[in-house]
């Protein structure tokens, strides 16, 4: 029905029958440690910028910082969280490190996993399986092998079935068409569902800010990475871009950062697939008729850029966006403008020049949808709280103790 | 916005005048690029669509110094969008592509005169292989594929188009998609000896004119096919797919044909439900050729330059005969590459080019689970 990947001898009887552990049980925590220091420490994960940022995730500085400002922010003393039971985990398929997140939260807050990862290998994910076996066998941590089951099978709605009603939460990564296939099936009546759907991010540059930049390639590096590393379908990589100010500033922000970016693009980049090159033509050429013509189709010096300007806020469309390298852009006077503009499909709001004053002035005016506001080149960066969840909340249950 | 008729122009009148494979390209790309610069201002002022396009591209009013220069459209895009420079009551027609009921199908609507020259442009062409006179036709399908007026598909679409060049037709196929080999005996007992043509989809030819037929051959067919069989034309379209998958390749496809059916003309031909009409035959030694109605570039995706001859690339089809929809310049999702202009030993002029086969779909990464599939496009 399904092959285990980890642990090694793994079965799952042993992970219905095993006990949850407490919170930030030590337990887990030592196993992050050593997980953090082999990542780390092995030169050979320097080509794959995502271990390593999940190796920094895993720091016991880290793992203790999220401690204070997350999990215990809002527990009162009297009041305590405990592990949820077993939940189960369905990752995405192509970005890689998901899988390990979820997983790794919900370690962290005592609960037992099954994960389903993709069908499909990928080099990053086999790594990371062969990491957690390899500490998985040490003596010290046999005590979290009945814990954890990373499993992989051809999507199949019995195998689906059987451990949603098993489990406690349900957690589903993957876009709309996954999380609308999963809920149709049965889900046990106490358990709890989390779900990640299809979203939308954006960047918004202040552009007197960033023409005051003496060193704008340090920026356009950073949005570089939130962008192409997944192929700009990661769901907080930026797709449009608001320009904010004059629109004197606008313009030359635009000139500087587009000249800037595209010999970022085109030294960083490998390969343009040709499929890619046509499916950016056939997105933006529906755009222009979807609008009535109320865009500018520019490209940069190759297809790896594609731009479309629109005339205002109100004609962006969403649904035509393919990723790849497809850039809405959109110049406005002030950042207010966009409070409107949201919707709840939106995530991410990666920023340059603005104070978190003016973020939350703006956020403040009825934002409908933002959840997560960083610093381009943080896009990526995965955290606690996300899509409006805070995970360690979602994973845990509050026991209030009434005096 | 007004919407008024086209007029049949000077240069499209000039373009029909002449034999298909006649104008050598100087004086055809001037023809062409007067006629497409006509089309681009009747379709800027008929079709809010491509008005759209247009602006968005930032091309402005007055016309283009070339061909390469016209707004390519994707050929997906007819699967997308509906899209038209006529009005409702002026459809005659509506072609769709085939394809499985789930995808998407492309939806190209005609008007009578679109219609026609679609025809007359077809007629031209083939006439220029098989010569004008119809001759007894075998048709590699059942008659129920085009008489199921619930499903008139493109496959459907593409044989009633060649009717038109035989007659006493024979359709190799019962209803239950069997071979009707008593019908075949018959058929090539009384016109075996003389010209007949042969039409079907690749595929289909490859699995039941080929592969079921050599199978009932030694047991049930009493009759010499290779004799019966030796002055048949045999045209075929469809794509190369399923072929390759067996290893099958347009070379073995014409040996295999001429060796065991003594087939010896063979005619691919690449055209899509999107241009009908202005389709490229395959000539005598095996190349795809543009005619009068038609201009092939090739495009390298990092950037959409055209490419010189001899290198691969995404191949744009141009075709005059659109008028109807705004269907002129489209960007293909098919490789292939131009081998040379005007100079093909079969002394047709124009451009000669094969396909090389089709874009693959390439990875995304990203959070969703599932790759959508793009559909393939299917030729008619």
């Amino acid at each position: 029905m399904f092959d285990i990947l980890c642990p090694k001898n793994g079965t799952y009887e042993d992970v219905l029958k095993s006990e949850n552990f407490l919170p930030y049980g030590s337990a887990v925590v030592d196993f992050f440690q050593q997980l953090s220091k082999n990542i780390l420490q092995n030169s050979n994960y320097k080509k794959y910028p995502e271990i390593i940022a999940l190796g920094f995730w895993l720091r016991k500085a880290n793992l203790i910082k999220m401690q204070k400002d997350v999990f215990e922010k809002e527990t009162t003393k009297d009041n305590i969280k405990l592990a949820r039971g077993l939940v189960f985990h369905i990752a995405p398929s192509n970005v890689d490190t998901v899988f390990a997140y979820s997983l790794f939260v919900s370690l962290l807050m005592g609960n037992r996993n099954i994960v389903r990862v993709s069908s499909q290998s990928s080099l990053v994910l086999d790594l990371l399986i062969t990491e957690l076996n390899d500490i998985l066998s040490l003596k010290e941590f046999k005590s979290l092998r009945n814990n954890l089951l990373i499993v992989r099978y051809e999507h199949n709605d019995d195998t689906t079935t059987e451990f949603s009603l098993r489990c406690d939460v349900r957690v589903i990564w993957g876009g709309d068409q996954t999380v609308n296939k999963i809920r149709s099936l049965p889900l046990n009546t106490s358990a709890h569902e989390i779900v990640f759907p299809d979203r939308f991010s954006y960047c918004a540059v202040k552009s007197k800010e960033f023409l005051s930049l003496n060193h704008p390639f340090e920026l356009t590096d950073k949005f570089y990475k939130d962008v192409y590393t997944f192929d700009q379908n990661a769901c907080s990589s930026p797709r449009m871009i608001f320009w904010i100010g004059s629109s004197e500033d606008n313009q030359k922000a635009q000139e500087k950062f587009w000249s800037c970016f595209n010999e970022v693009v085109e030294s960083y980049s490998g390969i343009l697939e040709q499929d890619h090159s046509l499916r950016k033509l056939n997105s933006t050429i529906i755009t222009a008729v979807t609008t009535e013509g109320k865009v500018k189709i520019i490209n940069g010096s190759t297809n790896r850029i594609t731009r479309v300007q629109f005339d205002s806020l109100k004609d962006v469309r969403r649904d035509d966006h393919c990723g790849l390298g497809l850039f809405y852009e959109v110049c406005i006077k002030d950042l207010n403008e966009l409070s409107s503009f949201f919707s709840s499909k939106d995530q991410t709001l990666s920023v340059y020049g603005f104070s978190n004053q003016e973020i939350s002035d703006c956020l403040n005016k009825g934002c409908r949808s933002i959840s997560r506001v960083v610093p381009i080149g943080k896009a990526l960066e995965f955290d606690v709280v996300w899509d409006g969840y805070n995970l360690f909340d979602e994973l845990t249950r509050e026991v209030s103790i009434v005096s | 916005m007004s919407r008024e008729k086209y007029n049949m122009s000077q240069y499209l009148k000039t373009i029909f005048d002449k034999k298909p494979y006649e104008i050598a390209t100087n004086e055809k790309d001037d023809l062409l690029l007067r006629e497409m610069n006509e089309l681009h201002e009747f379709h800027s002022k008929n079709c809010k669509e491509y008005k759209s396009i247009c602006r968005a591209l930032g091309i402005s009013e007055g016309e283009f110094n070339s061909l390469k220069e016209f707004p390519m459209l994707p050929v997906s895009i007819f699967k997308e969008l509906d899209i038209k420079s006529i009005k409702d009551e002026d459809v005659v027609r509506i072609l769709y592509s085939s394809g499985t009921t789930s995808m998407k199908k492309s939806k190209i609507y005609l008007d009578a005169m679109t219609s026609a020259n679609q025809t007359k442009a077809l007629t031209t062409i083939v006439n220029d292989f098989i010569g004008k006179n119809r001759i007894p036709m075998i048709i590699v399908d059942s008659r129920s594929t085009i008489t199921n007026k619930n499903n008139f598909s493109a496959r459907a679409a593409g044989i009633v188009g060649m009717l038109t060049f035989g007659k006493d037709y024979f359709y190799l196929l019962k209803d239950d998609d069997t071979l009707d080999i008593t019908g075949l005996e018959v058929f090539l007992d009384k016109y075996g000896s003389q010209p007949i043509i042969i039409f079907g989809f690749t595929f289909m030819v490859w699995k039941y004119l080929y592969q079921e037929l050599i199978k009932t051959k030694n047991s049930q067919v009493k009759i010499n096919l290779k004799d019966k069989l030796n002055n048949a034309v045999l045209i075929h379209s469809g794509g190369w797919k399923k072929l390759l998958n067996e290893k099958v390749d347009n070379i073995t496809f014409k040996n295999i044909l001429k060796e065991e059916l003594g087939i010896k003309k063979v005619h691919n031909f690449y055209g899509m439900v999107e241009q009908v009409g202005s389709v490229f035959m395959e000539c005598e030694e095996g190349y795809f050729h543009t005619s009068n109605f038609s201009e092939v570039l090739i495009r390298n995706h990092l950037d959409w330059s055209v490419e010189e001859n001899g290198k691969e690339g995404i191949i744009e089809v141009i075709s005059v005969l659109p008028q109807s929809y705004p269907g002129n310049v489209l960007l293909t999702e098919d490789i292939g590459v131009i081998h040379g202009v005007d100079d093909c030993k079969c002394k047709r002029m124009g451009k000669y080019f094969t396909v090389k086969g089709r874009v693959e779909k390439a990875e995304v990464r990203g959070c969703s689970d599932t790759y959508e599939l793009k559909e393939v496009q299917n030729y008619v």
